[in-house]
């Protein structure tokens, strides 16, 4: 590999001496740009286009000069040198730290309100030692919430929330590694290794690293991957060739115990990423990537196994609409309902919704259409095809699934490192000319931006804030025994505690598929509301801004609600702040103003 | 065993001994940050850390050796996976309880190097 990369570094030679430090000292201006941009962002910026709407010319200028310093390392730096690797490295740290970190470092709460519900998941099984699909159906998977108890409870109670706001970070650099690992199965040049990587992570919008259970799975299955390339490695022979393929099996024991433990972990953790390992090992298998002839059977087997066991409750009288034969609430369905759900109807916004609606679109088919033309290009080659191959099939698996409004979401992030290692050797076919770096700097800078309108969580509407988050820290402290708590609120922390003493539900347009709708929606918030009998409501904002735009509501729907709730219903607002209102139905419950004034986050 | 694998697993005792002592470095790492006078919060962290690592390690340990990226890689989704499943069979026996868990996924990676340091010798 060395001989390859010193080879390379004849043809990029000239003039090269000083870009190590013209890399260094961009990436340095990169870094100083934006920690004094960072106070000079402010959140009540943060609008339609998320985060990217509070950026500072500051942000911005760090950020282009953070991508220029990537592409001159990447072009110009030679790549058998020592500071290669570290430049490249410190490229990546930096583009994490500016487009998935910055949100993170400056909100008040941290986001999502899915990441407070595994937080509640985790804290049932501490406190409960139990797995109930009665309290909630997502436990069916409880691996992963099982996990998070142990590692977060043997001391005494778990406090995760500092861990909601960690975990992007953390997940952002930990999958580097195994990404690494596989791309340097099929890709020699050190150049086109480190291209990928800054590809995946300025393509990575998707946003399904935050504290969850997937982010789990999608690290486990990557490593699974990159271990059965290295540790197992086949020699080539295709499913075409049946004689050669299957002379070629050999399954070492300890490599099938090591990877059927990961593979166990993944399946008992969520519902769809064990799918994509099946797909992926599908691939590797049939191209004779590798010598693990029965790791794919292995993993269906489990898979199958789970689902008829554990997953009974999570079928049992939806096994119609899994399939696609029926709808329900607007939920998914077959091919054609996910992808409506996953494309067309996400395209339906207005204002700046839809241009982060586009960036999502146009961002994902760039990356698959420059994949592709690399693909056709080097169609000679078998790590090409193969790369070609893991690309496409996360896509076909999760349109035979019904996973719902997040498939085709997910099959993306699954194809993404393969997508990235495909365009990663179509871009480094451009020579290092000064005039096509800068054009090549402006490009993934223009990438970067597209990332930070498109990344999912960024938009107002999912922010979280220190205020909401004490309030219902309040709540939960000090709310009557079982109570029944009717939530208004598109992004709530909630259900963070007490999971299973008390009742909640989302009078919600948003999580809710059976949520009101239509020119009878205040209608059938009234008896949605009454037939609940909450005791605590809690009423957010977002949730009014949320059903105008993305549901049709007129302005002003939430006035006629909240009057029937104050005067219908009886009811008395404890809590009176911006972004948040509490308001009790229970004459016995009278917290003191105190309870809701705490840590926040 | 063929030459290429017989390569490949050069040198793995002497390697497992190294990972088994560092193990048990944890181990007692783990143990006394539990009984430190300092929240809960600290204590938990500590114990999360030392618990992924451990378990890691023992599952590095019995693959043959990779380039660091992986290694890494290996010791972290390793540990995690491990974990996973000694908590989930904890679960559905109705046994679990966030220190046995631990408890016995550490006892299962301190015995599965002692046993990888065993299995290697007799190669």
């Amino acid at each position: 590999m060395a001989v390859i990369d010193q080879a390379e570094d004849v043809d990029r030679s000239v003039g090269v001496g000083r870009s190590p430090a013209a890399a260094g000292a961009l990436l340095a201006l990169g870094l100083v740009l934006w920690v004094a941009s960072l106070p000079t962002i402010s959140l009540s910026h943060v609008n339609g286009l998320g985060f990217a709407g509070a950026f500072t010319p500051l942000t911005w200028a760090a950020l282009l000069a953070i991508c220029a310093g990537a592409v001159v390392c990447v072009y110009r730096v030679p790549a058998a040198s020592r500071w290669f690797w570290r430049l490249a490295i410190a490229s990546l740290l930096l583009l994490i730290a500016v487009i998935h970190g910055t949100p993170m470092l400056l909100e008040s709460g941290p986001r999502f309100f899915e990441a407070y519900n595994h937080v509640g998941f985790i804290e049932y099984i501490w406190r409960t030692g139990q797995h109930s699909v009665q309290v909630q159906n997502r436990l069916t998977w409880f691996g992963a919430f099982g996990l998070g108890a142990t590692l977060s409870g043997t001391a005494g109670p778990p406090a995760l929330l500092g861990a909601i706001r960690l975990t992007p970070w953390l997940f952002a650099m930990a999958i580097l590694l195994p990404i690494h690992s596989i791309l340097s199965a099929f890709i020699t040049p050190a150049r086109e290794r480190a291209a990928a990587l800054l590809l995946f992570v300025v393509g990575n919008w998707i946003a399904q690293d935050y504290f969850s259970p997937q982010a789990l799975d999608y690290f486990i299955t990557m490593t699974i991957v990159a271990i059965v390339l290295h540790a197992a490695k086949g020699g080539g022979a295709t499913v075409l060739r049946v004689a050669d393929w299957w002379e070629e099996r050999r399954s070492p024991a300890s490599v099938v115990i090591v990877i059927t433990v990961m593979m166990v972990a993944v399946v008992l953790s969520h519902q769809i990423s064990p799918l994509m390992l099946l797909a992926l090992s599908l691939v590797l298998v049939v191209t004779g990537s590798t010598t693990l002839r029965a790791f794919p059977v292995a993993t269906g087997a489990a898979v199958l196994a789970w689902l008829s066991v554990g997953g009974v409750y999570f079928w049992q009288g939806n096994i119609g609409r899994l399939l696609g034969v029926r709808k329900q609430g607007g939920q998914s369905s077959g091919v054609g309902g996910i992808v409506a759900q996953n494309l067309t109807n996400r395209l339906h916004h207005a204002g700046l919704e839809q241009l982060v609606a586009y960036s999502r679109v146009g961002l994902s088919l760039a990356l698959l259409a420059l994949a592709a033309l690399s693909l056709w290009r080097g169609r000679d080659q078998r790590s090409m095809r193969v790369l070609g191959l893991l690309m496409g099939i996360p896509f076909v698996f999760l349109l035979t699934t019904g996973y719902g409004g997040e498939a085709l979401l997910r099959a993306f992030f699954f194809a993404l490192p393969f997508t990235a290692a495909l365009v990663a050797q179509l871009v480094l076919r451009i020579p290092p000319r000064p005039v096509l770096l800068v054009l090549l700097s402006v490009a993934l800078f223009a990438m970067s931006t597209m990332t930070e309108v498109a990344r999912y969580g960024n938009e107002e509407f999912e922010q979280i804030s220190a205020r909401q988050l004490a309030v219902m820290e309040g709540v939960y402290r000090t709310m009557p025994p079982h109570a029944r708590i009717l939530l208004f609120g598109t992004a709530l922390p909630a259900n963070f505690k007490d999971l299973g003493k008390d009742t909640s539900r989302f009078m919600s347009f948003f999580t809710f598929p059976q949520g009101p709708a239509g020119w009878d929606a205040t209608r059938q918030m009234f008896v949605q509301s009454e037939q609940f009998r909450p005791q605590i409501a809690i009423w957010t904002p977002e949730a009014v801004k949320h059903n105008i735009h993305s549901h049709g509501f007129k302005e002003g729907w939430d006035k006629p609600v909240l009057a029937f709730l104050e005067n219908e219903l009886h009811g008395r607002l404890v809590v009176d702040r911006p972004g948040i209102k509490v308001m009790s139905f229970d004459p016995s419950w009278h917290p003191p103003a105190s309870a809701f004034s705490g840590r926040g986050s | 065993m063929t030459s290429d694998a017989a390569a490949a697993h050069a040198g793995q005792p002497a390697r497992a001994r190294l990972l088994l002592r560092l193990a048990a470095v944890l181990a007692v790492l783990g143990v006394v940050s539990h009984y430190l006078p300092v929240p809960a919060s600290p204590r938990n962290l500590v114990a999360a850390i030392v618990l992924v690592w451990l378990t890691g390690l023992a599952v590095v340990a019995w693959l043959p050796r990779q380039r660091l990226d992986l290694c890494v890689s290996i010791v972290v989704a390793g540990g995690l996976a491990v974990n996973v499943v000694v908590t989930t069979t904890l679960l559905i026996v109705d046994w679990y309880t966030p220190d046995r868990a631990a408890m016995l996924a550490g006892l299962l990676a301190l015995a599965a190097l002692w046993g990888r340091t065993r299995v290697g010798e007799g190669q």
